[in-house]
């Protein structure tokens, strides 16, 4: 465990508004909502709402709400901000960036590299992520995990999992 | 007694030694789930669901809902011991249950959660087995506009009257009906939001959505709060973790009362145990109140018996729901009828026709489930107890690796990592905003069965809007839920009695001062 980093609140407009995040989310939503409903080749009759009816609705909550967020986020009190801005501060930032990275990396490799290899390395890099300091002993632990799914779940249970460059091809 | 026969051929089925197997397994790995925070059923039948499709269905049905039962079971006692409960639906027991360890009564709160969370289970299973059947019967006469009528007060029930701040309700709601329009339009096979990805013309799957949003999204909130908050104290279980007469005779009513809670909250679609756990706490306390000499505070063991009998009721009655119904009212319910559906059976009213035996095999291992639970749980919650040992990023870890495994495995498609990937960020978003998860999964599950009734209704009618209240079933729910509504608005507007927000800041109190 690191000692908790001493936090100096840097205050700017969007500090401790975390509303705008979710906010700016639910309109992407809408706008992907949007553009389906706008280019959607509607086959044969749909009736009266059809297959675009209820996207409508959804894509009109989802605005409306967006536009409520971002109201109750700017009507908030600034005592409030202050405790959401510190907490929201207080983020291992590079503990979420490595894990997401390992996860990504997973992501795009699994196929070609292959489960042993990509699983060891997602397992690796989530524990080095949680501060695990002993790699000799997550790169172990990963493979031994790694390797007990391989056996069970690909040669017992029948379930196919990439073999990659330690397969045969 | 119809019934009664039934459920003995269901025995017979289920006294098998695979099937009891089955039991055990689940109900192992439930408690292991439960006992480790951060971990719930939800997510474990979640991992599993893929890697059953080599099993037959009632193997995989029994053993998932080993799982569901053995969430609640375990997930009181790091809740006891640390003070960290392992679910949302915990948190009611920590309260009294970490006061009693404290107080050097550990093994005691360890037996009464493990007992309470038997009785709540038997006795919801008891009243599944003489009135399902019943349920199903009225289910038979529900028609387009009943079933948008539940799913509407499903989503409202869950993201405005139960969660704190409807606003954050309604936007989590959002999330989860966007993804469900996602694939191939049942009625018309228009193509929508799939944007020629073939992978997504059958839409996205359940699994991948509940393994992103419970499972990726935790990890990366544990990771973004790792060396952040204080550690924790696991306090020894000392003892015997028997009770004496007079606990015993203390228990019991709460117990009784906790389970008569907690079951109406399984057929209502508001999102699992965490609501009646909370009522039930609320009432042991009021009733507490009343004695010369009130305990709450220094280790009551009502407010441990209560929620725990409270929450397991919820989760029997819940599997009545979905078996009758076809509605699920939790997370854990919404992946069971997946389960259903990965098999070809659909849960409602025809699955007792269709399905009869499986129906009555699973309820009969309910039982069993609930027996096996209570003698894993009893003697053993202090080795349980020894999972919390286990290093947070090698069980963090693990757990990545197993979420990944299970995406990868639904379809082989690297589009459902992509997915995973994209929700699992959503997640972690939400959860730092303190929105709720809860109302994406549901609005997974629901979404289609309110838009299909929706549009099937209209189409009956020819476009009549009124057809959606011509029914009393109908009638009555839309006045049920204004009646909630109206509750909210009404408690929001004028603080009252402890209510479920308090009781979490209080939870917020404890955290901190741990």
């Amino acid at each position: 465990m690191s000692a908790p980093v001493a936090v100096t609140p840097r205050r700017t407009p969007l500090s401790g508004r975390g509303e705008l995040v979710l906010a700016l989310l639910l309109l992407a939503t809408a706008g992907v909502l949007l553009h389906g409903n706008l280019t959607m080749d509607v086959v044969g009759d749909g009736g009266l709402l059809g297959p675009q009816g209820f996207a409508w609705l959804v894509m009109g909550i989802a605005t409306v709400v967006a536009v409520l967020l971002v109201r109750s986020a700017f009507a908030k009190p600034a005592e409030q901000r202050a405790r959401e801005a510190a907490a929201s501060a207080d983020t291992n930032w590079r503990a979420v960036v490595t894990t997401f990275g390992g996860l990504l990396a997973f992501t795009a490799l699994l196929e070609t590299v292959g489960w042993l290899v990509m699983a060891t390395v997602l397992f690796t890099t989530v524990a080095t992520g949680l501060g695990n300091r002993n790699l000799l002993r997550s790169v172990t632990v990963g493979f031994i995990l790694a390797s007990v799914v391989q056996i069970t779940f690909s040669g017992m249970l029948g379930l196919a999992l990439p073999s990659g460059i330690l397969g045969r091809g | 007694m119809d019934q009664l026969s039934s459920l003995a051929g269901g025995f017979g089925d289920v006294l098998t030694p695979m099937n009891v197997l089955w039991v055990v397994v689940g109900a192992f790995l439930g408690t292991a789930v439960g006992v480790m925070p951060g971990l719930g059923s939800a997510m474990a039948v979640a991992l599993l669901l893929p890697m059953t499709f080599t099993l037959d269905p009632l193997a995989a049905l029994i053993m998932f809902s080993g799982i569901y039962f053995g969430g609640l079971f375990g997930d009181s006692t790091a809740g006891i011991l640390m003070n960290t409960p392992g679910n949302s639906t915990a948190i009611a027991t920590t309260f009294e249950g970490h006061a009693m360890a404290r107080g050097g009564r550990a093994p005691q709160a360890l037996a009464t959660s493990a007992i309470g969370a038997f009785t709540g289970s038997i006795l919801a299973t008891v009243l599944v087995v003489f009135f399902a059947p019943t349920m199903a019967d009225l289910a038979t006469r529900f028609g387009p506009g009943e079933y948008f009528a539940l799913a509407l007060f499903a989503f409202v029930a869950i993201s405005t009257v139960v969660s704190d701040s409807p606003l954050r309700g309604v936007a989590a709601l959002v999330f989860g009906l966007a993804l469900a329009l996602v694939g191939t339009d049942q009625s018309t096979g228009t193509a929508r939001f799939t944007f020629d990805v073939p992978a997504l013309f059958d839409g996205i799957s359940i699994v991948v959505i509940t393994v992103a949003v419970l499972a990726v999204g935790e990890v990366l909130h544990v990771a973004g709060r790792h060396g952040r908050s204080g550690g924790t104290e696991l306090i020894p279980s000392r003892g015997r973790p028997w009770l004496s007469g007079r606990e015993f005779r203390r228990a019991l009513p709460a117990w009784l009362r906790g389970a008569s809670i907690g079951v109406p909250f399984g057929i209502i679609p508001a999102g699992g145990a965490e609501v009646p756990t909370f009522l039930s706490y609320t009432t042991e306390k009021q009733l507490d109140k009343r004695k010369e000499e009130p305990e709450f505070g220094t280790g009551a063991i009502e407010g441990v018996a209560g929620p725990e009998a409270a929450g397991n009721a919820t989760a029997g009655s819940a599997m009545g729901a979905l078996l009758a119904l076809g509605l699920p009212t939790s997370a854990t319910a919404a992946l069971l009828l997946a389960t259903f559906q990965q098999y070809g059976m659909q849960p409602g009213p025809l699955l007792f026709e269709r399905n009869g035996e499986i129906v009555w095999a699973l309820l009969a291992a309910l039982f069993l489930a609930a027996i096996v639970l209570l003698v894993l749980n009893l003697p053993f919650a202090p080795l349980w107890a020894k999972l919390l040992m286990l290093p947070q990023s090698y069980l963090y870890a693990g757990i990545t690796v197993f979420a990944s495994l299970g995406v990868y495995a639904t379809g082989a498609s690297r589009t459902d990592l992509v997915l995973m990937c994209a929700l699992g960020l959503l997640a972690f978003v939400m959860r730092r905003n303190d929105v709720p998860l809860a109302p994406v999964l549901i609005a997974v599950i629901l979404g289609p069965l309110a838009e299909y009734s929706l549009r099937d209704a209209m189409a009956n009618s020819g476009n009549d809007p009124l057809t959606l209240v011509s029914s009393p079933i109908t009638i009555g729910l839309y006045t049920l839920l204004a009646l909630g509504v109206a509750w909210t608005v009404y408690r929001r507007l004028r603080p009252g009695p402890a209510s479920v927000a308090e009781a979490r800041e209080r939870e917020d109190v404890h955290g901190s001062a741990s």
